[in-house]
């Protein structure tokens, strides 16, 4: 039967208006914006800064969730919503904290073995590494149980062989969690498989950057060639990675950041059209915001279950999927309402335009492509 | 759910699966005014109203279980009156139009109408039949009641665009499982329509449609309930139902093929009610004009507009 989410049990989100905390993150990124760290509509939560994270880290804002022991500051899930989407909405540059704060940390966390919990986790709270993620491999895209990168078991740990390709922020990154085969692929194709925290300064690692069509060098590929890697570095039992990074997915897909990629040209959009008053424009507006005030509704259902613990399955993939689709909607319903020519080096909308067009095909890839998000959503419905 | 909430959805659950699980009761032309009865009957009008003036004091979010009831059978009932008219200081019954409209879901003698603070009561008259074969009625001649009630239209306004939301939301759960019921028994070039990865995305982009909808609109009842309701919320969650509800009509009708165009397969119940609802109780077009203009209108700007609850706006 039909129950992907239904209504009658929905579990609330507990409301809290986080006005205090909300303020305070505002005014943080208005000291980043009158610095020049922050510039809005010219770069993406991709974009790599260290100097920002650090400074956000300074203030509290990155693992937020993790216990104190282990460097965090034990807030809520919710008061990490809140500050996550707000450094979203003004553009901030997350890259080098993003991925190690939404999803490697918390997997760390869950299924890392102490040491690697305690030499991590709190580098991870000041800010001060990047993770990348190590998931699709030349071969291997949409099909990731395809995956060819080994890990063969030597004395004290795993020596690890094969290629990553699509990780952002791979050249800056200390660490990617490294989906890789501990055992041959046999009837399950879903088994042998492992997560691995390796140290990218491990000899052994080369990374080549993948210039991106917005002419930007986020995306790389990483080589792995007989890469020694500790045995505490493996994440949860070993063989049990397809689990793993299905749970992984499940952070990587509900965030705010699969809504509010666009948001810049929204904002500009607003701008423009209290001048203008055109009726035709502020109703399209209107939908736009409509869309993602319920998207959003879901996103922080989302959050408070994964807060909980719960695993939340297909309505994760449901939310990046509509959300992305508002991501890529908002700049293609700007350019047909805004007298904006977008130009990379123009005013703040001709730029903040120019980047949305330039980057939205991404949005809908990234992540897990739409077409594997409708197959997910399609079997927990029971078809096939 | 709340024990109260589970109560009411037996309750609702009882009552309109007694009525209409059997497709062929839908041909008695008698059946809405036995079911109006019934749903008098049991009590489910009281709902809403008080303890202290006799109903349940039941929450928005109960409530919206028998709204959701109504829908998950398409119950040819004026849902969203039955629920609210009696938490009104006018003896029923009467046809309730939404704040600002001069049209209601009938059949009544009488139609109560609401403008800013002022409830009027009218003599109605037969105006329109509506896509799901509803009569509406309009008012005629001078008001025979009127009350001044302050802040009755905003209360109106939400509670009646939350509990036709509520109802899409059934008629589309059930409308996504007839049609994955249908795709998984119906066979054609030797396999199930199921195992077709068009038709596998297709339901699933309907499915999808829903999920959003029916968070949204459970944020909204429960920002009602616990008092921190914005417009943005209860308007942006109908005009999302009212999406939803297009997208699941559609694709339900794709997947049923020929069959679900016809009068003798139940589908029809369920879009129609869902074609109807989704301009109802805040017409989608307009309440999309209407966040679009609080929008711009907002000195705090787009995303405090989106975000900040209004103590925000004032601490």
């Amino acid at each position: 039967m039909f129950r992907l989410f239904p209504h009658p049990d929905a579990q609330p989100e507990v409301h809290d208006p986080a006005a205090a905390l909300r303020a305070e993150v505002r005014a943080f990124l208005a000291e980043e914006r009158e610095s020049g760290a922050i510039r809005p509509g010219r770069q993406g939560w991709t974009t790599w800064d260290r100097g920002f994270s650090l400074r956000a880290a300074a203030r509290g804002y990155v693992g937020m969730t993790l216990p104190p022991e282990f460097g965090g500051h034990g807030r809520s899930a919710w008061e990490r919503y809140v500050v996550c989407e707000e450094m979203l909405a003004a553009g901030a540059p997350l890259g080098s904290h993003w991925i190690a704060d939404r999803q490697s940390a918390p997997q760390i966390l869950r299924h890392g073995s102490e040491a690697v919990k305690r030499a991590i986790l709190p580098r991870v709270a000041r800010g001060e590494i990047t993770f990348g993620i190590g998931m699709s491999e030349p071969d291997s895209g949409s099909d990731l149980s395809s995956i060819r990168t080994r890990a063969d078991p030597v004395e004290g740990g795993f020596r690890l062989d094969g290629r990553k390709i699509w990780t952002t922020n791979a050249q800056h990154a200390e660490y990617i969690i490294c989906l890789c085969r501990t055992a041959p692929k046999g009837e399950d194709r879903y088994a042998g498989l492992s997560q691995l925290v390796v140290p990218m300064d491990s000899p052994g690692i080369t990374v080549r950057p993948l210039r991106n069509l917005a002419d930007e060098e986020e995306l790389n590929e990483i080589t792995f060639d007989s890469v020694f890697v500790p045995a505490d570095h493996l994440l949860g039992q070993g063989g049990d990675g397809w689990a793993l990074v299905n749970a992984e997915l499940a952070f990587e897909r509900s965030g705010p950041d699969r809504i509010l990629s666009s948001f810049g040209v929204l904002a500009v959009m607003a701008q423009m059209l209290a001048e203008t008053r055109d009726p035709r424009g502020i109703a399209e507006l209107g939908g736009l915001v409509a869309r993602l005030t319920a998207i959003r509704q879901l996103s922080l259902q989302i959050n408070a279950m994964l807060g909980r613990g719960e695993k939340v399955g297909g309505i994760a993939t449901v939310m990046k999927d509509l959300g992305t689709t508002l991501e890529q909607d908002i700049p293609e319903v700007a350019r047909r309402l805004m007298d904006i020519m977008p130009a990379l080096d123009g005013d703040t909308p001709a730029a903040t335009l120019a980047t949305a067009i330039l980057n939205a095909p991404c949005y809908s890839l990234r992540g897990g492509t739409r077409e594997i998000l409708k197959g997910i959503i399609a079997r927990e419905l029971g078809l096939r | 759910m709340s024990e109260n909430a589970r109560l009411l959805d037996d309750m609702a659950e009882r009552m309109f699966g007694q009525f209409l699980a059997d497709p062929l009761a839908r041909a008695d032309a008698t059946l809405p005014e036995r079911l109006a009865e019934a749903a008098v009957e049991a009590g489910l009008p009281l709902a809403l109203v008080p303890e202290a003036d006799g109903g349940m004091g039941a929450t928005l979010e109960d409530a919206a279980i028998i709204a959701w009831r109504a829908g998950y059978h398409a119950a040819p009932l004026p849902v969203v009156t039955l629920l609210l008219a009696p938490t009104l200081p006018i003896e029923g019954p009467f046809a309730l139009a939404a704040p600002g409209a001069q049209l209601a879901e009938g059949p009544s003698e009488r139609i109560a109408l609401v403008a800013a603070d002022t409830l009027t009561l009218h003599a109605a008259e037969p105006a329109v039949t509506a896509l799901d074969h509803r009569p509406w009625v309009r008012p005629t001649g001078e008001a025979i009641e009127t009350h001044s009630l302050a802040g009755i239209e905003d209360r109106l306004r939400m509670q009646g665009a939350c509990l036709t939301a509520a109802a899409m939301l059934g008629a589309m759960q059930r409308a996504c499982e007839i049609t994955i019921e249908y795709a998984n028994t119906r066979r054609q070039f030797g396999r199930p329509l199921a195992a077709f990865q068009a038709i596998q995305h297709r339901i699933a982009e309907a499915a999808s449609e829903q999920t959003v909808a029916q968070a949204a609109v459970a944020g909204a009842i429960r920002a009602a309930d616990g008092g921190w309701s914005r417009p943005i919320l209860w308007q942006s969650a109908k005009v999302q139902a009212g999406r939803a509800a297009s997208v699941v009509t559609a694709t339900a009708h794709q997947v049923l093929g020929a069959i679900g165009f016809t009068e003798e397969h139940v589908l029809h119940h369920y879009s129609k009610k869902l074609w109807v609802w989704r301009d109802a109780w805040g017409r989608q077009a307009a309440l999309e004009a209407g966040i679009g203009q609080a929008a711009v209108a907002d000195a705090r700007g787009l995303w405090s507009h989106i975000v900040d609850t209004e103590e925000t706006q004032h601490g």
